[in-house]
């Protein structure tokens, strides 16, 4: 007997608004938490938790179902009540300036440092120079360099004194010291020396020679000299900056007493600082110079500029600064390249080179999460050149070691920055839909040991009264994080059908929140439209509508073309192998069905069900596999005990751009049917659901929507009464149709019948009796089997009598 | 001037004042060099023109041309003859450098600059151009040893003929570079050239914000009225000069003085009090900062000629 149209109630489900107890949201306690996602919730809870190595998490789940949000939220609550992780210094190695030092402090204590060695330097650029500039310093340092002078001014002197009793001058030239002969004062001039006696000549020669002499091993001593004063005036210089130095860096190494490595690195500071004590003088120097408006080198701020680069390596670098947080650090990169990741060495262009130091160290996010959480986006790291690979190995060393990409790839081999590694203690959190979770365990040895829990964000949740509810209250959570006005009881009841649509099974709620709290929040622009303070269900409805409208171009155009006859589409009238079928298109979060015209033909063969579609590659592997079904299914039920001596075509009548899916797989069979016992199918339905070899209606999915557009069709050619559309009955728990549909049906003037089996359709189609096998062995007599069976026994003896012929004339 | 007169006040831009040309004589020394650093400053503060002068030493050309003379590298040791045409070539290039450094000086200051050569005594050379000079700058050493004397000849030459005043420069010593801009002394009494003195030093200190200082003869009948006379000029130029009393003798304390009041240059009248009974050039010696000579004014034609004329 063939199936009954659907009631009105089966085609779509009511909230029913007995199960919100309130009049507004306003009313409603918010839901607090995730909703519908316990599975989800306990492995959080377990992953977070567990402080082991690899246990690292995977949040997957489809997009829109809020897991990024909700994760970040869970995270932040569940790192409030932790330590607050150490700060890190980063500060410069006196020893070996390409091998920065990394120190940790406990939280708040770093930035102090920081202050507390900017405070020191910018005393010492005034005690230093007030040191070097006091009476006492300029008095020794004087003396020395008099002792010097004077040393080698006493030499000369007696050299000259000497020369002068042999009528020589030792006179100082551009060249040298020169030796020359003199006469009473003066040098003598050529003319008159080429006058004189040649014996007087010839002694002025020797005596000059011997006198050269004496005056080489003069000036051999004074490199010596020099390096004695230079060794005295650093010794002083040393002694001065050492007094001016010694009981500020004392009161520091008190104050950090307790940290070993502070105070081995003050001391490197100290000697330091007394060893390169001009740097400090040359900055003060050049303060100067720009507070008095003296001259010095307008527009050239070199030394000002070396000055200060040179005192930028008493400076810390406060790598990572805890001082504000008021628990674990909860961190989300948002752009996850290996440096953003790894942290990174920064440059400067310095006079056309480019240079860097300990202070242009930058930390990378594992560093400011480093105790704490770290979520990344799976997709963004993973296009991320060697991003990923850059995590799994801080995660595999549990150290963090800044490099570049260049260095990390031994790219480049120029000298750079080696900075102390730093242990890292922190969980990742990666964030992407299932395909890529699965894709990575399946293909990434390492995934698995470094990301041991999975997460799994799921995409609905029952439609239970106690779901319902709670649902509503997630709704007022939303309008109140939203800031959105409150939704009155029918707009909530609304929103739950719609979410039931948008999750295509009106016994389930959508978790994916995000497409619905866009419907809530232009539901509440359209409130403020229609100058009303609550939210009301013509509103949200309105926001639905309008979000159709927005989308639905290309259905427009598809059934302009159905209309206007250009894509020709019966719904009235009876055609022999040929039916409707049903398409689904989507277009991003927009879908909507299409009626396609199937038609089949057939003629004697060998048992070949030609899928057209197949054979110019415009069907899916799953469409093929569905018209290969039939051939299963025909000869299962027709052809047992003769061969199926059919050869068959099945095509799409009109589709140009690919198809794929089985759900049409019923409709072909119907065709094919219609075609053998050349019974015509009636146009005013339309089909849809896949087939098994058992001739068993299967579920398929977009069933609302397939309803839909094959209903919009008929409606624009003026509803009949015989039109409607069969779908599997598994599929009618998934009916959530929209109202003018819903209304068709209930005015009997459009039908939705519900099928197990290809003979409940059959019948359906034909209007003839689908018939069952007899006693005999044999359909009933003018059933629909009957006749398809007697088509295929037709077929099988003609075959073998053409067969036989062609052998018989042997060709 | 009667001790109970009140002095009058002229004002800044006084004819007399005008600076309008300096000279700066320049050889390869750190004096030289220390010279025309200062030479560039003064001039930019006084707005004044300045013009360099090479002196190619008739000296240093006729020991080139002594077959015997013998020179010793200061930095290699090594001992070789010297000829003629090298020490020619070595004074053109040493005639470039001055002339470059001057250049690049002059315009890092925006003073209009002139530069020449002249062959000849360093001192007779530079005598003669300084004739057509308001201040002649020359290094305080000279090449010649023994140098016990720590002025050297020329400058002993120049403070003592100079028909313009003299500005004597020292290559400062090297903690100073780390100070804020020195005093600027001078010495004021009642004579004409300390007059000069005064407003010279004033438009000096008024131009970068110089202390000044002034150091008056110890004299318990005129030093008030000095002090008085000082300040109101000074206040001329919106100045507020520190004051010093000092001894007409001793010039040890006069050089303790300069040292203690961090004084950057001295001004200082050829006829000041301070310089009686001992030499100027004893004086000079005995300050470590440059000094500014200034001499009585010569009204007629060229000091120098009526020098040699004399």
């Amino acid at each position: 007997m063939a199936p009954r149209p659907l009631s009105k109630n089966a085609l779509y489900t009511r909230c029913r608004t007995a199960l919100l107890p309130f009049r507004t949201t306003a009313q409603l306690e918010p839901h607090v938490g995730v909703l519908g996602q316990e599975r989800a919730v306990e492995a959080l809870h377990f992953g977070t938790r567990i402080r082991r190595d690899g246990y690292n998490l995977f949040v997957h789940g489809p997009q829109g179902t809020g897991r990024h949000t909700t994760v970040r939220e869970y995270l932040e609550r569940v790192a409030e009540s932790q330590d607050v992780p150490a700060d890190w210094c980063i500060f410069n190695n006196f020893e070996d300036a390409q091998k920065p030092q990394a120190v940790e402090l406990p939280s708040g204590r770093g930035s102090k440092l920081r202050e507390d060695m900017t405070n020191l330097i910018e005393e010492l650029k005034t005690a230093i120079p007030a040191a070097f500039d006091s009476e006492d310093y300029r008095a020794r340092r004087q003396a020395i360099d008099e002792e010097f002078k004077e040393k080698q001014e006493h030499a000369f002197e007696e050299l000259a004194e000497h020369a002068k009793k042999k009528d020589v001058a030792l006179v100082r030239t551009p060249v040298g010291l020169a030796l020359a002969p003199m006469h009473e004062g003066e040098v003598i001039a050529p003319e008159d020396f080429q006058r004189m006696k040649e014996g007087d000549r010839q002694r002025f020669e020797t005596d000059i020679e011997t006198l050269q002499q004496e005056l080489q091993a003069t000036v051999r001593q004074i490199p010596e000299w020099d390096k004695e004063r230079r060794n005295k005036v650093r010794d002083l210089n040393r002694d001065v900056s050492a007094y001016a130095v010694g009981h500020m860096i004392e009161a520091l190494k008190e104050r950090y007493g307790e940290f070993p490595r502070i105070v081995t690195y003050l001391e490197a500071v100290s000697a330091d600082i007394t060893d390169n004590v001009d740097v400090f003088l040359a900055d003060h120097q050049a303060q100067m110079q720009s507070q008095t408006g003296q001259p010095g080198m307008p527009g050239n701020p070199l030394p000002q500029l070396q000055a200060s680069m040179a005192l930028r390596r008493y400076e810390i670098n406060l790598l990572v600064d805890n001082s504000t947080n008021g628990g674990a650090p909860v961190i989300y990169e948002d752009n996850p390249t290996f440096a953003n990741l790894i942290g990174r060495v920064e440059h400067l262009a310095e006079m056309g080179a480019l240079v860097t130091d300990f202070g242009l160290i930058r930390a990378g996010a594992l560093h400011r999460a480093n105790g704490g959480y770290l979520i990344i986006d799976a997709v963004k790291l993973l296009t991320q050149p060697y991003a990923y690979e850059g995590l799994k190995r801080a995660l595999d060393s549990r150290m963090l070691s800044i490099e570049s990409l260049g260095q990390a790839l031994s790219l480049v081999s120029t000298v750079s920055l080696e900075p102390e590694p730093i242990p890292l203690d922190v969980k990742v959190i990666l964030t992407g839909e299932p395909r890529i979770y699965y894709l990575l365990s399946n293909l990434d040895p390492e995934f698995n040991d470094l990301f041991k829990v999975s997460v799994d964000y799921g995409w609905d949740m029952d439609r239970s009264e106690e779901g319902t509810l709670a649902y509503a209250r997630l709704i007022a959570g939303l309008a109140g994080k939203e800031k959105l006005r409150p939704f009155d009881r029918r707009a909530v009841a609304r929103l739950i059908e719609h979410s039931a649509r948008i999750s295509d099974d009106s016994e389930k709620l959508s978790l994916r929140m995000g497409r619905v709290t866009d419907v809530m929040r232009e539901a509440d622009f359209w409130a403020t439209e229609n100058d009303r303070a609550v939210v009301t269900t013509a509103d949200v409805q309105q926001a639905i509508d309008t979000r159709i409208r927005r989308a639905d171009h290309l259905r427009e155009r598809s059934q302009e073309q159905i209309a206007r006859g250009t894509v020709l589409i019966d719904t009235d009238g009876e055609q022999v192998g040929q039916i409707n079928g049903l398409a689904v298109l989507s277009l991003g979060e927009f879908s909507f069905g299409r009626p396609s015209r199937i038609t089949a033909r057939v003629r004697m063969g060998r048992g070949q069900v030609l899928d057209i579609e197949r054979e110019v590659e415009l069907g899916g592997p799953l469409h093929s596999k569905g018209v290969l079904i039939l051939s299963g299914f025909l000869s299962a039920r027709y052809a047992q005990d003769r061969p199926l001596s059919l050869s068959s075509s099945l095509v799409f009548e009109q589709s140009y751009g690919g198809i794929d899916g089985d759900s049409a797989s019923s409709a072909e069979l119907y065709a094919l049917l219609s075609a053998l016992a050349e019974l015509p199918l009636r146009q005013s339905l339309a089909v849809t659901g896949s087939v098994n070899q058992r001739g068993e209606v299967q579920a398929i999915g977009g069933v609302n929507e397939k309803i839909e557009g094959f209903f919009d069709i008929c409606r624009d050619r003026g509803l009949t009464g015989n039109q409607g559309v069969l779908i599997p009955a598994s599929n009618v728990k998934h009916l959530m149709l929209r109202q003018d549909v819903v209304s068709a049906c209930a005015a009997g003037s459009f039908r939705i019948f519900p099928v197990n089996t290809i003979d409940d359709g059959i019948e359906l189609l034909t209007g003839q009796r689908a018939g069952i096998r007899g006693k005999s062995g044999q359909f009933g007599a003018n059933s629909v089997n009957r006749l398809v069976e007697d088509r295929l026994r037709h077929l099988a003896d003609d075959l073998r009598e053409f067969t036989r012929g062609k052998r018989e004339n042997g060709t | 001037m009667s001790p109970e007169q009140a002095p009058e006040v002229l004002l800044p831009e006084a004819q007399d004042l005008e600076v309008l040309r300096i000279l700066v004589a320049l050889d390869a020394t750190e004096d030289s060099l220390a010279s025309l650093d200062l030479a560039t400053r003064l001039a930019a503060k006084l707005r004044a023109d300045l013009e360099g002068l090479f002196v190619e030493d008739i000296n240093l050309l006729r020991m080139a041309g002594l077959p015997c003379t013998r020179v010793v590298s200061v930095t290699t040791t090594s001992g070789q003859g010297l000829d003629l045409p090298s020490m020619e070539r070595e004074l053109r290039r040493q005639a470039r450098v001055a002339r470059d450094t001057l250049a690049m000086n002059a315009e890092r200051f925006a003073v209009r600059w002139s530069f020449r050569t002249a062959r000849g005594s360093m001192a007779g050379e530079i005598l003669a151009a300084a004739a057509d000079a308001d201040i002649v700058i020359i290094g305080k050493s000279d090449r010649a040893y023994p140098q016990k004397q720590k002025l050297g000849s020329t400058a002993r030459t120049l403070s003592a003929k100079s028909p313009s005043a003299v500005l004597i420069a020292h290559h400062r010593f090297i903690a100073a570079e780390y100070s804020p801009p020195g005093a600027i002394l001078v010495a004021y009494d009642d004579t004409a050239t300390s007059d000069r003195a005064l407003r010279l030093a004033a438009r000096i200190a008024v131009s970068e914000r110089h202390p000044i200082t002034v150091l008056i003869p110890e004299s318990k009948r005129a030093a008030p009225r000095l002090q008085d006379a000082a300040e109101a000029l000074l206040a001329a130029f919106g100045l507020q000069p520190r004051i010093r009393f000092v001894s007409r003798r001793d010039s040890v304390r006069l050089a303790k003085i300069v040292h203690a009041e961090h004084g950057e240059l001295f001004v200082l009248g050829c006829e000041s009090p301070l310089l009686r009974g001992k030499s100027t050039d004893s004086v000079v010696e005995s300050l470590e900062i440059p000094v500014l000579l200034i001499r009585p004014s010569v009204p007629e034609t060229n000091a120098y000629q009526a020098e040699s004329s004399g």
